[in-house]
């Protein structure tokens, strides 16, 4: 049974992955200008393609919203003039659109809001990427048949005819050798037009081949734990094949941190999803990556890396790995590996009653449920704020809500994590979804950054020849993120924290609740994993819903 | 319909390429030949040629002088007009082969279909591939409507007006795909000789 969902869980991989997982829509929450907006980006599955914008406005004096396509590559001046996205009726500031995508790579979709306190401005990363082919439904594709027969048996009817009544004058009899003529012309040009029918097909499968050639494929890694020094290392080595499209956009020399850090990392153990761990490798070179491994129980785990290039284009690479150690599982605050102090992992109990770990029974955190109160380790409570009625629904756009009370039952002092109030991940129980969240979106910050300052600084097309060299370029990467290693916690969140979008929550001023934006994207049963910090620590907390 | 499905093989990029001289072989001789036969005028196949160029020419020279700027990203050519048609293939100088031989040979049929199908590939050839140096001198200039460009193109690309070396067929490449396309031309021809045959038999 185990061994079943472990390989539907692969396949579902090798088919979903995306920049992030089976979950394309990409969420916005924070101000253009003076205005609150929460956004929901569909891109298209294929480009060129439509992505279906959703914009609800917190507030008043919205006059009118819109939306452009931004390309990485093409740069502010390669714009399209912007859409207007137009009133949803009866739904008071809601405004939907369409935008059209029509070249793959790193784009951003631009919001101008303008209204009564005049204009503001926002980007929303999209990848704009095909990651599947389209299949013709199977009714049209029998009226084309059906079509096509008919042409082809009229077609096949009039050459008969052409070439033996046709020849004939009007006033003489038909006689049995035109009949043959007939017959003959008929087999003839049904044999040629058979051939054209398959000089037809012949060519549309060879642009079908050509798409596929430049369809989406996410890159692969091989994990290994490796031993250095009598300590479990995770190695995470990527497959470095050249794809047919997006070579710079991709290029595994060109990532930049996101949140300070090269990679992000979550595993989880496959099947029962009881344990959770938010690792940060390092580069050893451009293609490996390498972290300590904390003393994580045995089994397979789903592994998850996350990273952002110069092009600001984003993506997750999967794998998986086989943890069998030797020494016992310990909990987190016990570890003796050397973890940094951004690594964090927990166990939690198993989605499944039947995977109970007895080994574990003792360290668990006990998963909480929308609108309960969760114990966790540091003694505080964890609270996923929600109506008693409402039920959630695959598709809609929700504010996710949590909330931290300390041992007193008081709301809690959250502090930054890695210069954000809180990180969650997200993960559908089949395995077939996957995200990364932070309270402004699902979009990764570090790629926001990168397509506005080429706005910001340049107007036109990216200058291939400027670019630094892929070497220096790494070695200057490599020590921005050392030096933010090498800061304290405050002084590091400052940097990290400068140039983020109203981070503030002007809901909660007293920073005990974290909002994460988000859409389910398919009805089933979800984990979600919130990680905040309070008290210097990091605190783990996890919830399981259900989704309609 | 044909012809535009066709076309894609026909920029300006393609002309020193024998792919092109293929394609040109397969369709054009066909309509010409049975033109030339079938139609009631002498000069069947120049006429069609004639009615072919005027239109395309026509149609690039008039466009142009409309507004329009692309709604749709990444724009990397800010275009401000309508983009022109391509200048028209030189098909009035083979067409005019092909009349020639309709007015002067008397042979069978199969004789005949060599003959034009030589006729066809030898003449474009001479005519068409020298003129693609044109194409690519003029630079843009209106009257050979040379400045279409896509939209999401770099208009900047060094070989806008120029042939690539992987654009251009030489050698073996270059003998074997003129042999292949004057094989295609003979049948064509022999296709379009026997309709234009049946077009002039046809009684009701």
């Amino acid at each position: 049974m185990r061994k079943l969902f472990l390989v539907t869980v692969l396949l579902c991989l090798s088919f979903l992955a995306d920049s992030h997982i089976g979950s394309p829509g990409v969420t916005f929450e924070g101000k253009a200008g003076a205005y609150g907006l929460l956004v929901l980006i569909t891109p298209p599955d294929v480009i060129p393609g439509t992505a279906v914008i959703n914009i609800y406005t917190k507030g008043t004096g919205v006059e009118s919203i819109w939306a452009k396509p931004i390309y990485w590559y093409a740069g502010s001046k390669g714009t399209p003039s912007a859409d207007e996205m137009k009133p949803v009726p009866n739904e008071p500031g809601h405004y939907q659109g369409l935008v059209w995508l029509m070249d793959s790579g790193t784009s951003g979709i631009n919001l101008e809001v303008r209204g009564t306190s005049g204009t503001g401005q926002i980007l929303v990363p999209v990848m704009a990427i095909s990651t599947t082919q389209k299949v013709m439904p199977a009714s049209l594709g029998w009226i084309l048949f059906g079509l096509c027969v008919l042409l082809v048996v009229l077609m096949i009817t009039i050459i008969g005819a052409s070439v033996s009544d046709g020849l004939v004058k009007p006033e003489e009899q038909i006689s049995p050798w035109v009949n043959r003529k007939r017959w003959i012309g008929a087999s003839i040009s049904a044999v040629l037009l058979l051939l054209m029918l398959w000089g037809g097909k012949t060519w549309w499968d060879s642009w079908a081949a050509n798409y596929k050639r430049f369809l989406y494929k996410p890159l692969r890694a091989t994990s290994s734990v490796i031993q250095k020094k009598g300590k479990n290392f995770l190695e995470f080595k990527i497959d470095t094949t050249r794809h047919a499209n997006l070579n710079f956009t991709r290029k595994l020399s060109a990532i930049v941190p996101d949140h300070g850090k090269l990679m992000h990392m979550f595993l989880v153990r496959a099947g029962s999803m009881d344990v959770f761990a938010h690792l940060h490798p390092q580069r050893q070179d451009s293609s490996t990556f390498i972290s300590p491994l904390p003393q994580l129980p045995n089994g397979t785990y789903l592994l998850f890396g996350d990273i952002t290039r110069l092009s600001g284009f984003s993506e997750t690479i999967p794998d998986t790995l086989l943890i069998e150690n030797k020494i016992p599982v310990v909990s987190a605050s016990v570890d003796s590996t050397s973890l940094n102090r951004d690594d964090t992992y927990f166990i939690t109990n198993p989605i499944n009653k039947n995977l109970n770990d007895p080994l574990l029974a003792s360290n668990i955190v006990v998963c909480g449920k929308p609108g309960i109160k969760t114990p966790l380790a540091d003694g505080s409570t964890a609270i996923w704020e929600k109506g008693i009625t409402e039920s959630y629904l695959a598709g809609k756009l929700y504010e996710l809500s949590f909330s931290i009370l300390d041992e007193n039952g008081k709301p809690a002092d959250l502090q930054p994590y890695l210069g954000m109030m809180g990180h969650a991940v997200v993960m559908k129980t089949d395995g077939s979804v996957y995200i990364h969240l932070h309270p402004v979106g699902s979009y990764s910050m570090a790629s926001q950054a990168t397509i506005q300052q080429r706005i910001d600084k340049e107007t036109g097309p990216v200058n291939w020849s400027k670019l630094t060299k892929a070497t220096i370029f790494m070695d200057s990467v490599n020590q921005l993120v050392a030096s933010l290693d090498a800061l304290s916690e405050d002084d590091r969140n400052k940097k990290l924290m400068g140039n983020m979008p109203d981070t503030a929550d002007p809901d909660h001023p007293d920073h005990a609740t974290v909002t994460f934006p988000y859409s389910f994207p398919t009805a089933g049963s979800y984990r979600i994993w919130i990680q905040m910090k309070r008290n210097g620590k990091i605190l783990n907390s996890a919830f399981d819903v259900e989704v309609e | 319909m044909i012809f535009t499905i066709a076309s894609d093989s026909f920029d300006r990029h393609d002309m020193h390429n024998v792919s092109l001289y293929q394609v040109a072989s397969v369709l054009f001789p066909i309509f010409m030949v049975a033109f030339s036969m079938a139609s009631k005028s002498k000069w069947g196949a120049t006429s069609a040629a004639i009615v072919y160029s005027v239109f395309l020419l026509l149609m690039s020279w008039i466009l142009p002088l409309f507004p329009a700027t692309p709604r749709l990203g990444p724009v990397l050519n800010p275009i401000t007009t309508f983009q022109p048609f391509e200048f028209p293939l030189l098909l009035l100088f083979p067409a005019i082969a092909i009349d020639l031989i309709t007015h002067r040979i008397d042979k069978n049929r199969w004789v005949k279909s060599l003959l034009y199908g030589f006729a066809f590939l030898v003449v474009f050839l001479i005519v068409q591939w020298p003129f693609a140096n044109v194409l690519m001198a003029s630079k843009g200039h209106w009257f050979f409507a040379t400045s279409r460009w896509y939209f999401g193109s770099e208009p900047t690309w060094e070989f806008r007006y120029a042939f690539a070396d992987w654009m251009v067929s030489s050698g073996m490449d270059f003998v074997i795909g003129l042999s292949i396309a004057l094989g295609l031309s003979i049948v064509s021809a022999f296709v379009g000789l026997t309709w234009g045959n049946w077009m002039k038999k046809i009684v009701r």
